[in-house]
């Protein structure tokens, strides 16, 4: 491992540093495959999403609609030919590759292009997971390089791709939050089995592991950047990033909640149960607590220690902060579109 | 000489965009500077003050590589960014149109409460986004204001730009927008 977590492709290199990462993350993604759903996607052709449009009106953060990529269909087309190549299905029906336009809009195409794949991946591993078809076994090799099954080869590929660009520290990171999500499934799960209800209280922290928090640690090798390792441990940094994913995930709650109260895990079903609320009460209730973290969002970003950072590295700091802090309007103008063309 | 002073300024203007040091910049090193701005005052691209900001930030660069006949995708040296800069806003007739925009939008997003004033803080959360050394912000602040309110109106602010960024009279308080030339 170099010893000053230099980004470089060391795939030749030392290897005890790299293979106890390869270990870790092997280990994690085993774990976090027995559970779903991996990944936080509305119901399609939910009107519920709809709940959803105040926000643009009362948080100023979300008030102006993400840009688009002028290539989102240069994106869609590297995002169709990646999933060929590596014997995927295409599926250009969710549109995670105008999720990752809007999210990247400033940014090179590539950038967008790699993010949606990541997306596209996961929304795959979830599809074979709910049909049954795919098999843990599946996965055994898929970090060592294996590529006989469609997900193996694209994992292969992406994380090829994605980890030659980051330290051994950020590999640790990826691993960990697999880990995480691990954890968070498995005790939704057993949550399920026992009828178990999430608190108020409980919630959030079980919700960012269930998410997925290495999404947003994929946005910087997307960006070709990596956040210094103290920044990112720094409270501003920790809360940007859970305050984001709280708005995300609540957001996608509000989008997806049950007509009946079925799955409690779900941020309008617990508020509705614990404080005796109306469905229309509850997503109000929800509403507030997205405006109350947006606003926090906005506070961490301000908090970030970007004056203790030489210029290019807090230039880079700041492009991943704001690719947080458009996500929510990003997801929300994803979330829309879902609801249009499903 | 007075373009002497012009071009001093705009060079400036290129560092404080080439954050790296590479002697080159591309659309998205300004897109950067951008979003450095936007992070120190905790502002979304989404909101209307930031997407007014990235907006025209991009703007400036699409009028700069047209002024050259470039594709946006091209980086530029520093002769080109100086060129460029010139033929577009200087010489050329598009800083109301265009840079303008930019200079109001970056006073907006310093304008935290809404009052139209800047004041000392906000200025220097501006300008340690642009790279001006601590030391250099007091300064820079007190040359502006001109009256000695202790704050700047947002008007004030965008003349300061112009002043900056088009003037080549040496005594334009303007000049002192980023610290001492």
């Amino acid at each position: 491992m170099n010893a000053t977590g230099n980004a470089t492709g060391n795939t030749t290199g030392n290897t005890t540093g790299n293979t106890t990462v390869l270990a870790s993350v092997r280990s994690a993604l085993r774990s976090v495959l027995h559970w779903k759903p991996l990944l936080p996607l509305p119901r399609r052709g939910a009107p519920a999403a709809l709940a959803l449009l105040p926000l643009t009106e009362r948080v100023p953060a979300m008030a102006a609609p993400c840009r688009m990529h002028p290539a989102v269909y240069a994106i869609e087309a590297a995002v169709i030919d990646w999933a060929r190549r590596t014997g995927l299905r295409a599926d250009a029906g969710v549109g995670f590759h105008r999720m990752a336009g809007r999210a990247f809009a400033e940014f090179d195409a590539a950038a967008a292009a790699l993010f949606a794949q990541w997306l596209t991946w996961l929304f795959h591993l979830d599809d074979e997971l709910d049909e049954g078809a795919c098999r843990l076994e599946v996965f055994q090799g898929m970090l060592e390089g294996s590529t006989g099954h469609p997900l193996e080869a694209a994992f292969a590929d992406l994380w090829r791709v994605t980890s030659s660009r980051m330290s051994d520290q950020w590999r640790r990171r990826f691993a960990v939050n697999l880990q995480r999500q691990h954890y968070a499934c498995r005790t939704e799960a057993a949550n399920r089995a026992s009828g178990a209800v999430p608190s108020l209280a409980d919630y959030p922290a079980l919700r960012r592991g269930t998410v997925g928090p290495y999404l947003y640690d994929l946005v910087e090798p997307c960006l070709r950047v990596e956040v210094p390792a103290w920044v990112h441990r720094s409270e501003a940094w920790q809360e940007l990033v859970n305050a984001c994913s709280d708005v995300t995930a609540w957001c996608n709650d509000v989008a997806s909640r049950p007509k009946e109260r079925g799955d409690a895990h779900n941020l309008v079903v617990i508020a509705g149960r614990e404080l005796g609320l109306g469905e229309r009460e509850a997503v109000a209730w929800v509403l507030d607590r997205i405006a109350e973290r947006c606003r926090d969002m906005q506070e961490a970003a301000r908090r970030l220690p970007l004056d203790d950072l030489g210029p290019r590295t807090a230039r880079d700091v700041s492009k991943v902060a704001c690719a947080y802090l458009a996500a929510p309007r990003a997801h929300l103008d994803w979330l829309m579109e879902s609801t249009r063309y499903s | 000489m007075a373009i002497d002073l012009l071009n001093h300024k705009l060079d400036r203007a290129f560092d404080h965009i080439d954050a790296g040091g590479a002697g080159v910049v591309a659309r998205e090193d300004l897109l950067g500077l951008g979003a450095r701005l936007l992070v120190g005052f905790g502002e979304s691209p989404t909101s209307v003050t930031g997407s007014s900001l990235v907006d025209s930030f991009d703007g400036i660069w699409a009028a700069l590589s047209g002024a050259l006949g470039r594709d946006s995708d091209l980086s530029l040296s520093r002769e080109d960014f100086r060129e460029g800069m010139t033929a577009a806003f200087v010489t050329g007739g598009g800083y109301d149109a265009v840079f303008r925009p930019a200079a109001v939008a970056v006073a907006e997003l310093c304008d935290i409460d809404g009052d139209g004033h800047v004041g000392p803080k906000e200025f220097r959360t501006m300008l340690a986004a642009f790279g001006t050394s601590y030391d250099d912000v007091d300064e820079a602040f007190e040359r502006l204001d001109r009256s000695a309110r202790g704050a700047l109106t947002v008007e004030e602010l965008v003349l300061a730009a112009r002043e900056y960024y088009v003037s080549d009279d040496p005594n334009a308080a303007g000049n002192w927008l980023y610290g001492p030339l």
